[in-house]
């Protein structure tokens, strides 16, 4: 008892830390970004949305890849641990897949001239947001936990090896398709632009790694309250059968 | 090695038993396809001059339909019955059990299509019988029912079974619908020069699925 | 060409959903600690106490369940 105590302190203050440190490294990265880096010149003060996308997309996959990792220990390993750090990944994930979708949009529309285009990038990203979701409707209808925990580690696994063949199969599709493709003339970035990026990525994965403390501990708690919940109700009935 | 082909040989004949004495799976999946088919002859003008490349989409989608009907249909008959408890039980390796019931649904699916193929080349005056069209349909189904066989059974064992199946399945399965689209656009036009890219892709898909699905089948049933 | 309002609104929509989810936590952390508390409060049965000292039949030993 003592020494889950002491480790959920530590927990916290870990919490702690990562939460000063991406407010801090976020709120340089957005100055850099809004006020230090220059106006793009063909693109405008839209080109500075890329200084939240682009972390943030960073982050979407970087999620999924955990949320991968602990699917594969979850069914591997069959502990509780897995699964709890697996479902707090995919619902941050989720969150800035949203994200993502919604600030690339509010790019697309002043630059492309168009809210969305099936380009591959987006609809790879499109596709990671439908099975994060997929993700959460089976766990939603799964019935138990345990269920739940293999079911989605299941998707996760899946997920992940498709990831990369759904963006080869739609950049071969749009190939085969000739449209006018957009790219960015980003080849040569400034150096302020690429300073602001580079913290923003950072106060971003900050961000991640906080939110993630956050969820697991929230997680951890839910189970262990379930588990007295059962024990609780076990343990009533346990003693109506006696009396 | 024997031994192990024998017993999915088995699982395979039991699926095939039931279905010949039952007869509901087959029939309902073959008039669902058709009529889908002849549905998007109204949706979309599948006689003008793009009719090989909607019809191709047409048909992979109608294939799609009839094949989660099929996958629901199939374990659904299992779990009524109790009878995949009974499998389970059986002194087999699970993954034994896995290929029986991914070559029984892959048998089932693959059947639909080459009988309702010929009904749609002449429904749209399409050259349908080459012998690449059935490599395709071939390799399409493949990772169809690898995923299909996997996901059905943890659909099956959840509150919302039809609702799920289609749901988790669509965005796994897209890349296999664009590379069998694809291929099938190609060759009914008969401009196959870049259809080996879409051959890899769907060949390599497959075998993926296939062992992660046979890898992961054995903590699926358990749950 | 300054494209000011579609900065501005990607921002925006981008805090709004950050902060939303952030209280969302917080909510949850209250949830739980409400829970805690009524698990703790309503039965006599709190689970910090050991076995020994409920005031209910104990499960081992007892001459119900030999039957």
């Amino acid at each position: 008892m003592r020494t889950s105590g002491a480790r959920g302190t530590q927990l916290a203050n870990l919490g702690l830390v990562l939460g000063v440190l991406a407010g801090i490294s976020m709120a340089i990265g957005l100055y850099l970004g809004l006020v230090y880096a220059p106006m793009d010149a063909v693109q405008g003060n839209a080109q500075r949305i890329f200084y939240i996308h682009v972390p943030m997309a960073w982050v979407a996959f970087l999620a999924f890849f955990v949320v991968f990792v602990a699917g594969i220990m979850y069914l591997w390993k069959r502990e509780l641990i897995w699964d709890q750090v697996a479902r707090s990944s995919a619902e941050i994930g989720l969150v800035f897949t949203t994200l993502v979708l919604v600030t690339g949009s509010f790019w697309g529309r002043p630059i492309w001239g168009t809210w969305w285009t099936w380009d591959a990038r987006l609809t790879t990203t499109l596709l990671l947001w439908f099975i994060f979701l997929g993700y959460f409707m089976i766990r939603a209808y799964a019935g138990d936990r345990g269920r739940a925990a293999t079911f989605s580690a299941v998707i996760g696994i899946i997920g992940f090896f498709d990831v990369p063949i759904i963006y080869l199969s739609v950049n071969w599709w749009r190939t085969l398709h000739p449209q006018a493709v957009i790219t960015l003339s980003g080849a040569a970035m400034p150096g302020q632009m690429v300073w602001a990026l580079m913290v923003c990525l950072l106060g971003f994965t900050l961000l991640y790694a906080y939110l993630m403390v956050q969820k697991l501990a929230i997680e951890q708690a839910k189970d262990k309250l379930i588990d007295y919940q059962f024990a609780l109700s076990e343990r009533e009935a346990e003693g109506v059968t006696a009396a | 090695m024997r031994d192990a082909m024998g017993r999915v040989s088995v699982v395979v004949w039991k699926d095939l038993l039931t279905e010949v004495r039952t007869k509901e799976l087959f029939g309902g999946m073959m008039i669902f396809a058709v009529l889908t088919i002849i549905t998007f002859n109204f949706a979309f003008d599948l006689t003008g001059t793009g009719r090989a490349a909607s019809g191709a989409g047409a048909m992979w989608v109608a294939f799609n339909f009839a094949g989660f009907l099929g996958l629901g249909r199939s374990i659904a008959l299992e779990r009524d019955r109790g009878s995949l408890d009974g499998l389970l039980l059986c002194p087999v390796d699970r993954g034994t059990i896995f290929l029986g019931k991914f070559i029984g649904n892959l048998l089932f699916i693959t059947l639909v299509e080459l009988i309702s193929v010929p009904i749609f080349g002449a429904l749209f005056n399409l050259d349908v019988i080459q012998a690449t069209l059935l490599l395709v349909l071939v390799l399409g189904t493949v990772g169809f029912a690898a995923i299909g066989t996997l996901l059905a059974v943890m659909a099956a064992s959840t509150r919302a079974r039809e609702v799920l199946l289609p749901v988790l399945m669509f965005p796994i399965l897209l890349p296999v619908i664009i590379a069998s689209v694809r291929a099938t656009t190609m060759i009914l036009t008969h401009e196959t020069g870049d259809l080996l890219p879409w051959l890899n892709l769907l060949g390599a898909y497959d075998v993926l699925f296939l062992a992660i699905s046979y890898l992961v089948f054995d903590r699926v049933v358990e749950e | 060409m300054s494209n000011l309002n579609y900065l501005f609104a990607a921002f925006l929509i981008t805090w709004i959903v950050i902060s939303a989810y952030l209280w969302m936590l917080g909510r949850q952390v209250q949830n739980l600690k409400d829970e805690v508390d009524s698990l703790t409060e309503g039965s006599e049965l709190s689970p910090d106490r050991p076995t020994g000292t409920t005031s209910l039949p104990d499960a081992d030993g007892h001459p119900i369940r030999q039957h």
